[in-house]
């Protein structure tokens, strides 16, 4: 039997233990799609663990290389390719169910994490830059202040339709960088405030 | 002169910069740190490749050639022996003044 569910985490510690909490009650994971599905399939092996990894900053020619390794100790991809940088590894349970077994290498993984929020933070702030010009925040504020076509509002019909799809494209451009940048600044400071909690659990 | 970031070893790095004195693959270096240790150190999956990538940034381990295309193997340089004797050093100093044997002073 198949089971979907719609998720979305912004901490992956909650995403694994709800994964193996639902493993827990007989649901392996197999497929995870970057939009927030999950796929889930009935297993009577209890007996598994499920852990997350993030390698933002791997390289192609070294991704056989860490697949390999983990491999080697008895962790399986739950996935093949990775866009975001997390990896999502099943074994059975031995004893050895931990990813990390010291205190820099658990605090390293958060580090990676916030500096990779803290890209897209930065990414995003220079699309925000490029699109605000001359102190003009209506076009961020009303989307229809983001339509620049000359009378647009005023066509009718057919004429307007194509107007008004044609530029649409453009608008978000124009209408979605401070938004987005936002969004991706909050997600900084949740990683940042992560690693510094992390610090604290495993140093103090 | 300033502290390098790695130093003082931690008990990873130290067991991974002896145990590579001679040349092995990521899952063997665990194996052989167990046994080193007496089955006190189990070194993790992401703790060892994190582990092998930062010696690797300091030079202190490099890539061995071999057949095995999809494993790479390691070695200690000599700048990770280096390393490894002022550790030596270091903790032999540590050492005396546990067992009261150095010159000057007696615990």
């Amino acid at each position: 039997m198949e089971m979907k569910k719609f998720k979305i985490f912004f901490d992956i510690d909650k995403e694994e233990q709800w994964l193996n909490d639902m493993l827990s009650k007989g649901w392996v994971c197999t497929k995870i799609n970057s939009t927030g599905f999950y796929t889930f399939k009935n297993t009577t092996d209890l007996e598994q663990v499920i852990r997350i990894d993030c390698q933002q900053d791997l390289r192609k020619e070294d991704r056989t290389n860490y697949k390999q390794l983990y491999e080697d100790f008895g962790w399986q991809a739950l996935k093949e390719k990775s866009y975001d940088g997390t990896f999502y590894w099943v074994k059975r349970k031995d004893g050895n169910d931990q990813l990390f077994s010291d205190n820099d290498s658990q605090i390293a993984k958060y580090k990676r994490l916030m500096k990779h929020s803290s890209n897209w933070a930065i990414l995003t702030f220079i699309w925000f830059m490029i699109f605000y010009n001359n102190g003009n925040f209506s076009k961020f504020l009303h989307i229809k202040d983001a339509y620049f076509t000359p009378g647009l509002w005023d066509k009718e019909g057919f004429a307007f339709l194509f107007a008004f799809l044609f530029e649409t494209p453009f608008v978000l451009m124009r209408f979605i960088p401070p938004w987005l940048f936002l969004v991706a600044f909050a997600m900084y400071l949740v990683m940042y405030f992560r690693y510094r909690k992390s610090i604290q659990q495993f140093i103090q | 002169m300033k502290k390098h970031k790695l130093l003082p070893l931690s008990e990873t790095m130290h067991y991974i910069l002896l145990a590579l004195r001679e040349p092995l693959h990521g899952y063997a270096m665990m194996q052989k740190i167990e046994e080193m240790s007496a089955g006190s150190v189990r070194i993790a999956a992401g703790t060892m490749y994190g582990a092998i990538e930062n010696l690797l940034k300091y030079h202190w381990i490099s890539p061995v050639e071999t057949q095995d295309t999809r494993r790479k193997v390691y070695q200690t340089t000599a700048e990770g022996l280096k390393i490894l004797a002022a550790e030596q050093q270091r903790l032999q100093r540590i050492l005396s003044l546990y067992e009261g044997t150095d010159g000057n002073e007696k615990v």
